[in-house]
């Protein structure tokens, strides 16, 4: 435990200790209030949930998770420290859960940036502060799962722009597997691929979340999700230690 | 050229088996992975995270389920998916989430089966032999069946979000299941003059549809109509139910008193103007000339009973309220049209603590405080912001000019009260019956060949005629309503030209009508016609019998009906009934003994009345009826909740509070309170302004009315035209300016909001970034 305390520091600092992570949590704050204000018409809808503010998440975290992850291993890589720190008496998996704490705390910051909407939703109206919990629970989760994939792939990679692009690619599919559009078009031909869709989209467990409804097979989904690749980590690493 | 292995060096084959472990290793985690969410993706378990727990079973329908002893089966019929429309498809795994649910909590009665109905299939048949529907060709209906009782939800769709605004499916199927569950319904007592089942005409003659109200009071309760005439309600009924008891005569008053003082529970929905009423003498398409029945009048009481419990209610004012306007166009609200804020609405109780929307169209409020014995408790009230206003108002259709022209002077010359007035309250306690002096004489009976107008309009006295035409707006426009209304049509050919439009403040009525503007009245019943009201319609019998002394030149827009007292028409009052009160000293020759309690039928086997509640009593009232009618709000009214209130009155005052809390749970919308204040803040500072515009061109008006002669008004008129042209340019363009600089305080306010959120923590962000990298580099560059 204590090793994965030092791993979490030095990371964190890491973070913010150069402008990585404010300009990330700056672009995060901005484009979910940008999306939410601008072009999801918040104020116009008349309504005091933050369903629709949830929904662009998956959206935001299909960039977001991979640009705070990026560098968890890449780095590391490409400096050649990978080696150095795995001599030091720690674990893998202690330095893997680490790097991963590190990086929620950055997503954790980045959603505690939008607290400003939580307010004025209390301002303007009367809101469900449950269902507002379930949102953040939901958008938390999801963001970790895309920060867990990302760790997968850099350990894989050392350049952080190829880590980058393909987290997005498969972030990407990810959420766009549940999209009622993408649903909609796959129901008529092969409805058992459209539930699979379902069922792997993280835009759709934000949805169902979003509206304040925590099915046990999202929380299942998505912990076993962020659980896979982080063993998935794991193993990489063992394997080009070895 | 590869490298020759050592002999006795194993790596290779270590690493082989080294990769053969991982890879196999991460096999098995993946299978895990995979088993754990496939075992997961079958399971309908959640966590319900919203306060109103919308996703979760409620106790009521835990309780439904508790009395279920005997098997239950709940069929849902679905067409393929690929059948169903895309936006459908995605319900079927919802309510299979639901009916498992059902299940799960009664797994030994509660039997779900699901049917994949193909076309020309046994399970097409089945379905249909069921009683479903396909709609549009595609299946998706819920039969509940308990023994021999089959309820049916016919289009399953129509119960879930986004097609309304929350999930109804399970109050559609808890009370499908109590339906079918129930030995016996209770009886819902109806007296109302309006056609709540509806009158479709024989040989597809048209008429009007069953009100929805009905049709969800009917799925629950054995409904028995009551006559407005009557004088005796049954005992079995278990809740009365009031609906616009316009006519009401006072024994029936008499017969509602002794029914609640022996423990009855009474709901009455009231009105001071009437809108289904309003339209009720025209012409129904399908009908036969001449064969239209007359008129409802428009405003309801019950004033004997009220002024015993302790209450008024002002049967010939609506209320206007500018905090619960409905909006009606982007810079136009309507305060007759009642949307209520959560500020309006009691949340300490089971019938209004989730529900939400409620729309009062042209409303009465309740004044006065409960009589001693009694308990009031507020349900809804109007806002601080309310002003009661003349019923003329509910006639202008907001679309005409004359409408909009007729609601900006409203607008202008609003003064709020300042007090909350009360919308729908509850009663409880002990009741003193308000007829002490015994049961009312009845009313004299009609001269024959008369009093045939209301004939076939259920529940009114017999006796008494409206005439064909009852309140009327605007020949040819509509009445308002948040939904397009028809109004009143326009007068028929041949009849007199049609008054102009209504004049600013309501005009004093005639004392006697015109010739050209005949009135039906047919003793002993008189009109009183509405002030400023549009003509009535040629009748057959122009009888000049109103009396002048009924017709005052009061604003009284209400056509109340008064019984004109002269002898020579036979309509004097009538004498008092033959003792009818027990306060009277008992007969000669009994002093000293005691009398046994007779009835004052002089039957001594009839029941003695009674002059105090037995037991507690229950009564609801509203101070609208139109809120339930579905033709005003259409489809719309499915999304408010109107009727979910209505019947969970009804429920409340029958006892069954199971569905009641399903239902309640209906409409769990929150919306934007502050910025209807702030839209509201910005309108009330410039209303002052628009006011004095108004007067300006009153005030050429006046002048022009000033001048004696015909010649003088001439000139008047013509110089005034212009004047007034010119004027309403100037205010036109005035008007237009002020109310976009009230746009903008809005558009400013609300962009305040948005920019704060868009920018605030980004540029804290940034400046604690800034502030820490300058530390640093402070920090290593001091190294």
């Amino acid at each position: 435990m204590r090793h994965i305390s030092i791993i979490f520091k030095r990371e964190l600092a890491a973070y913010f200790n150069n402008p990585l992570a404010y300009v990330l949590i700056i672009i995060f704050s901005v484009l979910s209030m940008g999306l939410t204000f601008v072009i999801g018409k918040f104020l116009d809808l008349n309504d005091a949930s933050l369903t629709n503010f949830f929904l662009f998440h998956p959206w935001i975290y299909m960039i977001f998770g991979p640009a705070i992850g990026m560098r968890l291993w890449s780095e590391e890589h490409r400096m050649g420290t990978t080696e150095l720190l795995l001599t030091m008496p720690i674990s893998p998996w202690e330095a893997i859960v680490g790097k991963f704490l590190a990086a929620c705390v950055v997503l954790a910051a980045a959603l505690l940036s939008t607290i400003p909407i939580v307010v004025t939703v209390y301002i303007l109206g009367s809101p469900d502060g449950q269902m507002i919990f379930s949102g953040y629970l939901g958008s938390f989760l999801i963001g970790a799962a895309t920060i867990a994939i990302t760790c997968a792939i850099s350990a894989l990679t050392r350049s952080q722009i190829s880590c980058l692009l393909i987290s997005v690619f498969i972030c990407f599919l990810l959420v766009l597997a549940g999209f009622p559009s993408v649903a909609d078009f796959l129901r008529p031909t092969a409805p058992w691929l459209a539930d699979l869709g379902n069922a792997i989209s993280l835009w759709w467990h934000q949805s169902e979340m979003a509206r304040g409804l925590v099915r046990l097979q999202s929380l299942a989904y998505l912990t076993t999700l962020i659980a896979f690749c982080l063993y998935l980590t794991s193993v990489i690493i063992r394997s080009k230690r070895a | 050229m590869s490298t020759p292995t050592p002999p006795g060096d194993t790596t290779p084959v270590r690493a082989k088996r080294g990769w053969l472990l991982t890879s196999a290793g991460v096999a098995l985690v993946a299978g895990i992975f995979l088993a754990v969410n496939w075992f997961f993706s079958l399971s309908s378990a959640n966590l319900d995270f919203t306060e109103a727990r919308v996703h979760t079973l409620s106790a009521g329908t835990e309780s439904i389920l508790k009395r279920v002893d005997t098997d239950v089966t709940i069929k849902l019929y679905v067409s393929p998916e690929d059948d169903l429309m895309p936006q459908f498809r995605p319900v079927i795994g919802q309510v299979e989430g639901w009916l498992q649910r059902y299940h799960e909590l009664k797994p030994d009665f509660v039997k779900v089966q699901k049917f994949v109905v193909e076309r020309t299939s046994e399970e097409e048949q089945e379905a249909g032999t069921t009683g479903l529907q396909p709609q549009q060709g595609m299946w998706f209906g819920i039969a509940i069946t308990c023994l021999e009782k089959t309820t049916l939800i016919p289009w399953v769709p129509a119960l879930f979000s986004p097609f309304v605004d929350e999930d109804r499916i399970e109050f559609g199927l808890s009370s499908g299941l109590s339906e079918v569950t129930s030995a016996k319904k209770k009886v819902l007592g109806l007296m109302s003059p309006l056609k709540l089942a509806g009158d479709a005409m024989p040989f597809g003659g048209g008429g009007q549809p069953t009100w929805a109200i009905y049709e969800m009071l009917k799925s629950q309760y054995e409904i028995k109509n009551i006559e407005l005439t009557t004088t005796k309600i049954d005992p079995t009924v278990d809740v009365l139910l009031l609906l616009h008891p316009a006519g009401i005569t006072d024994e029936a008053q008499w017969a509602v008193d002794q029914y609640l003082l022996g423990g009855g529970h009474v709901i009455a929905f009231l009105d001071p103007y009437n809108l289904v009423a309003s339209q009720s003498g025209q012409p129904q398409r399908g009908m036969p000339p001449g064969m239209s029945p007359g008129a409802i009048p428009t405003s309801s009481n019950l004033e004997k009973l009220l002024t015993a419990w302790g209450y008024n209610f002002e049967g010939d004012k609506i209320v206007a309220d500018m905090g619960y306007a409905t909006p009606m166009g982007p810079n136009n609200s309507n305060p007759l049209l009642l949307t209520l804020g959560t500020e309006g609405i009691d949340r300490s109780t089971d019938i209004t603590k989730q529900l939400n929307d409620f729309w009062f169209i042209f409303s009465g409020t309740f004044t006065g405080t409960p009589a001693s014995g009694l308990t009031e408790k507020i349900l809804l009230k109007t806002s601080v912001k309310n002003q009661m206003v003349e019923t003329s108002y509910a006639s202008a259709n907001p679309g005409s000019p004359s409408g909009q022209q007729q609601m900006a002077r409203l607008n202008r010359s609003f003064r709020p009260e300042g007090k909350e007035r009360i919308l729908a309250f509850e009663l409880t306690g002990k009741f003193k019956t308000a007829f002490p002096e015994g049961k009312p004489a009845p009313p004299p009976p009609a001269p024959p060949g008369q009093g045939g107008g209301m004939g076939g309009m259920g529940g009114l006295p017999p006796g008494m005629n409206f005439g064909p035409q009852g309140e009327a707006g605007e020949p040819g426009t509509a009445a308002t309503a948040p939904v397009e209304v028809k109004a009143p049509e326009a007068a028929p050919a041949g009849s007199p030209a049609p008054a102009p439009a209504p004049a600013p403040a309501p005009a004093p009525a005639p004392a006697v009508p015109s010739p050209a503007t005949p009135s039906v009245v047919t003793p002993p019943v008189t009109i009183e016609p509405k002030p400023a009201d549009a003509p009535a319609t040629p009748a057959a019998n122009p009888a000049p019998a109103l009396t002048p002394a009924t017709a005052t030149p009061e604003a009284n827009p209400a056509p109340a009906l008064t019984p004109a007292p002269d002898p020579a028409l036979g309509n004097a009052p009538p004498a008092p009934a033959a003792d009818p009160s027990p306060l009277l000293p008992p007969p000669a020759g009994a002093a000293g003994a005691t009398p046994p309690p007779v009835a004052p039928s002089g039957d001594p086997n009839a029941p003695v009345p009674l002059k105090e509640s037995t037991k507690d009593g229950m009564v609801f009232l509203v101070g609208d009826t139109d809120m339930l009618a579905d033709i005003l709000a259409q489809q719309q009214i499915l999304q408010n909740s109107n009727l979910p209130f209505a019947v969970n009155l009804v429920d409340q005052a029958a006892g069954d509070k199971d569905l009641m809390s399903i239902r309640s749970r209906g409409s769990a919308r929150r919306p934007f309170s502050t910025i209807k204040m702030i839209r509201d803040e910005a309108t009330s500072k410039i209303r002052d302004q628009l006011k004095s515009m108004d007067e300006e061109v009153e005030k050429i008006n006046a002048d022009i009315a000033s001048q004696k002669t015909n010649k003088d008004r001439n000139i008047a008129l013509m110089s005034g035209w212009k004047k007034m042209e010119e004027k309403s340019r100037e205010i036109a363009a005035r008007k237009y300016q002020l109310e976009k600089e009230a746009n903008k305080e809005v558009k400013s306010k609300l962009n305040f909001y948005q920019w704060m959120n868009i920018i605030l923590v980004p540029a804290i962000i940034a400046g604690i970034g800034l502030l820490v990298l300058i530390i640093r580099k402070l920090k290593t560059s001091a190294r």
